[in-house]
Formats: structure tokens, C-alpha cells, sequence
């Protein structure tokens, strides 16, 4: 008979699993009784653990800016997502399980005083004379509280601390401490983190401040810089700019007209017996002096009236206008010249009056002359700085705006600064007054624990249930597949190429002997389940001991603990 | 219930059985090998009850000789499927004390027109190696060919003892027997290589177990379509 023997051939047969799972039987109770003998020897060694629990409520946190743009009609921000819950528990878990946290939590409960740890602490020391026992007992402590603390996450901005210990008051012991130190550290810690922001707003807004003032001046500066500018040549400006025109030539021919003259009488000087600098000399009189001085002033404001619109003429400024010095100017330029007849009179008394009288008008027209000079080329010099200036405007424009807004910049970053202050003193208030933005209320204490949380017997006992025929599953297909024996067609296929004549089923007195294990698989469960006690036992004296598992007397205070009251002196003592 | 009832009931065993039958009678007309060895690696496969039964089914056949000759001495189980008594047997034939017409056993399979005969070891022997080498044996098996139509040759297990080896030498063809979930890779492997070595040709394989084996083969539920098997299925207690 010629049965198709190639593997890809034949479906898959669940039965023909069943079978080997059937076949290998031996294997799966033995692995079921001992995984179930192991889990029920662990738990008799394992020590009951009772959880207690501390629930807090963090008051959800909003920045200035997120509780802002709620008002204004935004989410802010709003929903605490899942990684912010989960960043807000391990920033507890981290502040809790941190060593600073955990030693004043042992020190408050004296941990370090119980003669487990002081024995396991003088074995270190006798095994590292080197080394402080002291610290090593602290740092087992802490190591200690690090593996029985823990916190989870039980709903939004809601927190639940839980300590675990052998013993159930300890447990609530433990967690009523914790909570409560932990409730001081977050407080005090809230307090400096807005102590330090608000200090630093106050810097900030101090240098902002400078700057400020700093810009301020450098506007006014500027625009000093730039009125003083407008002022020394600013009396020609766009609108009186035909009329500085005007006037320009008419004190450019007044000059010429009083030249005129000047160079007259000088010519009479000589006619007289007179030289051309004895004119000039009258003009060191005093009083001519200031008449000259006031004759000049009152030129120039005639001159800066015309400018302005004013003027003698008593009409706008015009380029048709006549203009005329004023009466002023006239009358200062009348008792000039009687001054220096005068003067003239009085040096040469002998003189004749003719004489006088060309020295003294050989002196006015000069003086005269004088002044239509220098008026006329102030004037030129501002019709000419006007012209300038004009040019350069729009520069001058572009940094009066920049400066202008670098002063709004930094205004605005003052306001906002003046704002964070304002925001960080009222929530430092807050804090101090208990109020509390990100403070932890407590909102369950804790209890004494009334029933034990770990180990789960009952649930630890049917994973036992089922690990054991799983792994014995899988040590049955494993032993299969290392198994020489010849079960199917392929595999004889496989040894033998010659056909196979016939398939005969298996009649009852031919039924094969077991051979190994299979043949003593009640002895080999016994003896396995004995071995595997027998293991048990010596961890339990050798391994467990060490390590302080089911040790729950190490755990434990020796003493009750402090009351809170006197938490300072416990530390100060320690 | 007699191996005749057996092989005569519908059911896997007789049904392959049967065909191996047919297939080595075919075999003996076309190449003239009458005679046949069924061996197998270790002892426990199933040789003597496949002998049993195929000799059984090819003597079923009316007009043919059949023998079935057992010659493992040290642990003869093929007389117990005929509940033949023995008095003589191959050893005595071996020693001269005897001929083979003297040792050979009549079956009463066809109720007196038997034609299966069975030529069994009798008794303990002490050194059936020593016995198997002597020229006796050559004898025996030409007296066989010529008085039968086929001679089926029950055979020691070949890897714990050379029994085997010696007979086979005189034999046309092996037929090796596996027990499924029994016999291992290397058993099989090994005893090929020895029938290769003594220059036997195997015809081929019958496989025991077959539930183990090849489960998909053993539908039985085929066996009870249209009610054949309570007719052909008697019941145990009957």
C-alpha cells in the first residue's frame, strides 16, 4: 500500500497534537502538580502584605497666560491628557522616592534604630571596616521605604500613595507619615519656586526698567538734538523759504548801499586830512559798543519777524514786500550816529565841525555796512542749512521711528513684566496664606489596611492551574521533537525508502512497553515534587534570609514613632 | 475468536492484511520469491502476529500451500495465535532427529482442507544460533519451496540477537515490521543496513499502530456505512 507521505500533502490534524499531548501525559501532570506544589510551598513561605492607601488632590494648575485665554473665550489648553497625568505621578513617585524625602521620613520614624537594621548594618561594617554603618543602615532604609512606596494615578489631578508593609498598622503608619511629610515639602517647595521667579521678574523688570529709561533718553535726545537744529538755522523753513529769499537780497543790497557809502566817507577822509582807520577808532567808545550790540539785535529780530510773518509792514511776509528794519532799529542807528558825532567831537575838540562830521560818518556807514554783511550772510547761512536739512530728512524721520519704537518694545516688555511680578507675589501670597495653586490636599487618609493585598492567593494558585499543563505542553511537543521514536509515516519514509506494504492497527496484546520516564511518571512526579520542596526549603534558609524577604520584624520601628509636633527636635536630634 | 474469524470481519487489520496478501501472492507468481522473511528491529513489533495473520489470509484462498515457520527459539510466540501443540518441531528437525514432514503442524483454517501448515521452534533451545548454521537449514528451506506455494518465515528480532542474519541468507525477500511510537530512527536504520549487508532484498515496510501512525487511515466510522459493521462487527461477548 503506497500512502502519500510528503508532509505538505497531509492537513493539519489537531488530533494527531492531541495525541502527543495524550502519548506525553506523564510529563503534563508531573508539570502541573509541580508547578502547583511550588506555587502552594511559595505561599506559605510568603508573608501576608497589607497596602495602605493616602489619596491626594492636586487643584488643577493654570499659568496666567491658559486661565487668560479661557477667559477670553479659548480651551487654554484644557483636558489633562494622559501623558500629563502620567508625568504628574512620576514627579511625585521621583520627589517621594528621592533619598533626601525618604531619610527624613526614616528619621521620623527612628527606622534606623531597629535592630534589624543596626545588625545588618554592623555585619556591613564588620565585612567594610571602611565604610560608615551609619550610612549603610540609612541607605537600607531607604531602599527599604523606596520598594514599599508607591503611587498611582486614580483620575484627573488625583493621586494615590501607597505603602505597603507586613505589618497593617505599620503600612498606615508609613503612609500617614509620607503624606504628610510629602504635603510639607510640596508646600515649601511651591513657596521657594514662586520666591525665586518672583525674584527673578524683579530683576528683570528692574533692567527692563533701565532700559526703558535708557530709550527714553536717547528719544529726547534725539529730538532735542533735532529742535536745537531746527531752532540755530530753523528760521528759514518751506513756507518762509521765498521770503528768506527776498529779504536775503534786500539786506545784500542795503550791505552794498551801505559799502557804498562807507567807501564814500573814507574818501572824505583823506580829503580831510585823515586816514582810513582813524574812522574805526570810535568804535571803541563804550556806549558805542553797545549801541552796535543793541543796533545788531535789533536787526536780527527785525530780521526773524520778517521770517516769522511779522515784520514792519505789518502783512505776511511776501517776496514782493519792501521790507524795512523797524523803528526800533532806526532810532538805535539815529542815536548811533549822534554817539559817534559825539565821540568824534570829543577826541578832536579842536577840529572843525566838518571833520567831525566825516569821521563820524566814516565810522557809521562802515559799522553800518558791517551789520547789513554779517545779517545778510546769517541769512545765507540758514537759507543754505535749510536746503541741507531738507535733504536729509527722511533719514532723520526713519531713526526718530526706530527709536521710538524701541522705546514701545521695551515699555511693553516692562508691563509684562510689572504683570509677572504682580502674578508671582499674589500666588506667593497664596501659598503662604494655605490657599494654594498647586498645593495637595489630602482626601482619604490613611487607614489601617483590614485585609492583606499581596500575595493573591487565589489568583497566584489558578495561574499555577494553568501554567503547569502549559509548560507541561510544551515540554511534551519539545520532548517530541527530541524524541528518535518513529511515530508517523514520514518519519519511517524518512529511514526506509522502501514502500510501505501496509498499515495495521495496533491490537491489544501487542500494546508497546513505556520506556523511561514515561513507563515511571508517578515515581518521577513524586520525586520531583519532593526535590523541587527540598529547594524551597533551602532558599527559604538561605537565599530568603539574606535578602529580608518575609523578614517583617526589619521593617518595623522599634519604638512608636514621634508625634508630628516634635518632627524639628526628631531631625535636629538626628 | 480464531485468527480465520478475524481475517474473515471487516475491519482495519483484516482489510490490510488482506491486501498485503493479495500484493505477496502477485509478487510470488510474477518474481518466483516464495520465500519471505518478516523481521523487525527489536523484538515486540508485531512479526509473529503480522506472519500469523498474512498466512492466514493467503491459506484463506482455496488451492494454495501455505507455511508459516517461526524461528525465534528463544522467545516462539506464533503458535500462540493457531493454539497448534507442538511435539516436534524445527529444532529436532535441525538436530536429524526428524524430518520436515514429521515437525510440520496442519492448521485446521478451512475445517479440515487446510492449507496452511505452521513449522514451529518446539521447545527450548539452548544455542539456536549454533542450531541456524548448520547445513540442515538449507535443507529445510529447499524441501519448503518445493512442497509449498509460499513459505512466510517469522524471524528473530535482528539487532539484539544474529539469529535473524542467519536466516536470512536463505530467504528470497524481507518484509520488515515497525511498531509506530516503538521502534526508533536508528533501530530501523540499523536493521536495514543489516539486511542490506547479508544482500536481502526488502520489499518493504508494515507499519503497526497505524492509530499512531497515520490516524488519518483509520476512519472507522467507514467501516460502519450502511450498517455493515454490525453485521460484520460480531460482538465481543458472542
Amino acid at each position: 500500500m503506497d500512502f502519500p507521505t510528503g508532509a505538505l500533502d497531509r492537513s493539519l490534524d489537531l488530533r494527531h497534537y492531541g495525541a502527543i499531548l495524550w502519548r506525553r501525559k506523564g510529563l503534563l501532570i508531573l508539570s502541573s502538580i509541580t508547578v502547583f506544589s511550588a506555587a502552594l510551598i511559595a505561599l506559605s513561605f510568603m508573608p501576608n502584605e497589607y497596602e495602605s492607601r493616602v489619596s491626594l488632590e492636586f487643584l488643577q494648575f493654570q499659568s496666567f497666560t491658559r486661565g487668560m485665554e479661557q477667559y477670553t473665550g479659548g480651551d487654554g489648553g484644557s483636558g489633562r491628557s494622559y501623558e500629563v497625568e502620567r508625568a504628574g505621578m512620576n514627579s511625585i513617585m521621583a520627589r517621594i522616592h528621592s533619598a533626601a524625602f525618604l531619610e527624613k521620613v526614616a528619621v521620623l520614624l527612628r527606622m534606623t534604630e531597629d535592630p534589624g537594621i543596626r545588625q545588618a548594618a554592623a555585619a556591613y561594617r564588620a565585612k567594610h571596616p571602611g565604610q560608615a554603618g551609619e550610612d549603610f543602615a540609612m541607605r537600607l532604609v531607604v531602599k527599604r521605604l523606596q520598594a514599599s512606596i508607591r503611587v498611582v494615578a486614580i483620575g484627573p489631578a488625583n493621586y494615590e500613595i501607597v505603602v505597603s508593609d507586613y505589618k497593617p498598622d505599620l503600612a498606615q503608619l508609613k503612609a500617614k507619615y509620607v503624606s504628610e511629610r510629602f504635603l510639607e515639602e510640596t508646600k515649601d517647595a511651591a513657596t521657594r519656586k514662586y520666591q525665586s521667579t518672583l525674584e527673578w521678574s524683579s530683576d528683570q523688570l528692574t533692567a527692563a526698567r533701565e532700559d526703558l529709561r535708557q530709550a527714553q533718553e536717547d528719544l529726547k535726545s534725539y529730538r532735542s538734538a533735532m529742535i536745537a537744529e531746527g531752532f540755530s538755522s530753523g528760521r528759514v523753513r518751506e513756507e518762509n523759504r521765498g521770503s528768506a529769499e527776498s529779504l536775503h537780497r534786500q539786506l545784500r543790497q542795503a550791505q552794498v548801499d551801505a559799502e557804498k557809502r562807507s567807501t564814500e566817507w573814507s574818501n572824505k577822509l583823506g580829503y580831510v586830512g585823515l586816514k582810513p582807520g582813524d574812522g574805526a577808532a570810535l568804535r571803541t567808545d563804550q556806549e558805542v559798543e553797545h549801541l552796535v550790540e543793541a543796533l545788531r539785535t535789533a536787526l536780527t529780530g527785525a530780521v526773524e519777524d520778517r521770517l516769522a510773518g511779522g515784520g514792519t509792514s505789518g502783512s505776511g511776509p511776501s517776496e514782493a514786500d519792501e521790507w524795512t528794519p523797524g523803528e526800533t532799529y532806526l532810532d538805535l542807528r539815529t542815536q548811533l550816529n549822534k554817539r559817534l558825532m559825539a565821540v568824534a567831537g570829543n577826541r578832536n575838540p579842536k577840529a572843525e565841525e566838518e571833520l567831525v562830521k566825516v569821521l563820524a560818518n566814516s565810522s557809521f556807514y562802515d559799522i553800518d555796512a558791517q551789520m547789513q554783511r554779517d545779517a545778510a550772510s546769517d541769512l545765507r547761512k540758514d537759507i543754505d542749512s535749510f536746503r541741507q536739512h531738507a535733504s536729509r530728512q527722511p533719514a532723520e524721520d526713519l531713526r526718530e521711528q526706530q527709536l521710538e519704537r524701541e522705546v514701545a518694545t521695551v515699555q511693553e516688555k516692562v508691563n509684562l513684566l510689572q504683570e509677572q511680578v504682580q502674578s508671582s507675589r499674589w500666588r506667593e501670597n497664596m501659598e503662604l496664606s494655605n490657599l494654594g495653586l498647586q498645593q495637595p490636599d489630602i482626601l482619604d487618609p490613611a487607614k489601617v489596611p483590614l485585609s492583606p493585598s499581596r500575595p493573591d492567593r487565589l489568583k497566584i494558585l489558578l495561574a499555577a492551574l494553568l501554567l503547569g499543563p502549559v509548560l507541561g505542553a510544551g515540554f511534551a511537543f519539545l520532548s517530541e521533537t527530541t524524541d528518535g521514536t518513529l511515530r508517523t509515516l514520514d518519519d519511517i519514509q524518512r529511514v526506509v525508502p522502501e514502500p510501505i506494504l501496509c498499515t495495521t492497527p495496533l491490537l491489544a496484546k501487542l500494546k508497546p512497553r513505556q520506556r523511561g520516564l514515561r513507563r515511571h511518571w508517578v515515581p518521577a512526579a513524586v520525586t520531583g515534587v519532593l526535590v523541587l520542596t527540598a529547594v524551597f526549603f533551602f532558599a527559604r534558609l538561605t537565599v530568603l534570609d539574606h535578602i529580608g524577604v518575609g523578614n517583617a520584624t526589619l521593617a518595623v520601628p522599634p519604638v512608636p514613632p514621634v508625634p508630628p509636633d516634635s518632627t524639628s527636635q526628631a531631625q535636629r536630634g538626628h | 475468536m480464531s485468527i480465520e474469524d478475524e481475517i474473515r470481519r471487516d475491519q482495519p487489520m483484516s482489510t490490510e492484511i488482506q491486501k498485503l496478501a493479495s500484493r505477496l501472492w502477485r509478487q510470488v507468481q510474477k518474481d518466483g520469491k516464495k520465500v519471505v522473511l518478516v523481521t523487525s528491529a527489536l523484538r515486540g513489533e508485531g512479526k509473529s502476529t503480522t506472519v500469523a495473520y498474512l498466512a492466514s489470509a493467503l491459506a484463506l484462498q482455496p488451492g494454495r500451500k501455505i507455511v508459516a515457520m517461526d524461528t525465534d527459539f528463544r522467545d516462539p510466540t506464533l503458535n500462540r495465535h493457531f493454539h497448534a501443540e507442538i511435539e516436534r518441531g524445527l529444532a529436532d528437525v535441525l538436530r536429524g532427529e526428524c524430518s520436515v514432514r514429521d515437525a510440520v503442524v496442519h492448521t485446521v483454517l478451512r475445517e479440515g482442507d487446510s492449507g496452511l501448515d505452521l513449522l514451529l521452534p518446539a521447545g527450548d533451545e539452548q544455542e539456536p544460533e549454533a542450531l541456524l548454521q548448520t547445513s540442515k537449514l538449507t535443507e529445510v528451506f529447499r524441501t519448503l519451496r518445493s512442497g509449498y506455494d509460499m513459505v512466510l518465515v517469522d524471524a528473530p528480532a535482528l539487532i539484539p540477537v544474529a539469529d535473524g542474519a542467519s536466516i536470512i541468507p536463505h530467504c528470497d525477500a524481507v518484509i520488515l515490521v515497525v511498531m509506530a511510537g516503538l521502534s526508533t530512527k536508528h533501530h530501523l536504520r540499523r536493521a536495514r543496513e543489516l539486511c542490506l549487508g547479508l544482500g536481502a532484498e526488502i520489499l518493504g515496510v508494515v507499519v503497526g499502530n497505524v492509530q499512531q501512525a497515520a490516524p488519518e487511515y483509520m476512519d472507522l466510522n467507514y467501516y460502519a456505512y450502511a450498517g455493515r459493521e454490525r453485521r460484520s462487527r460480531p460482538r465481543e461477548s458472542s
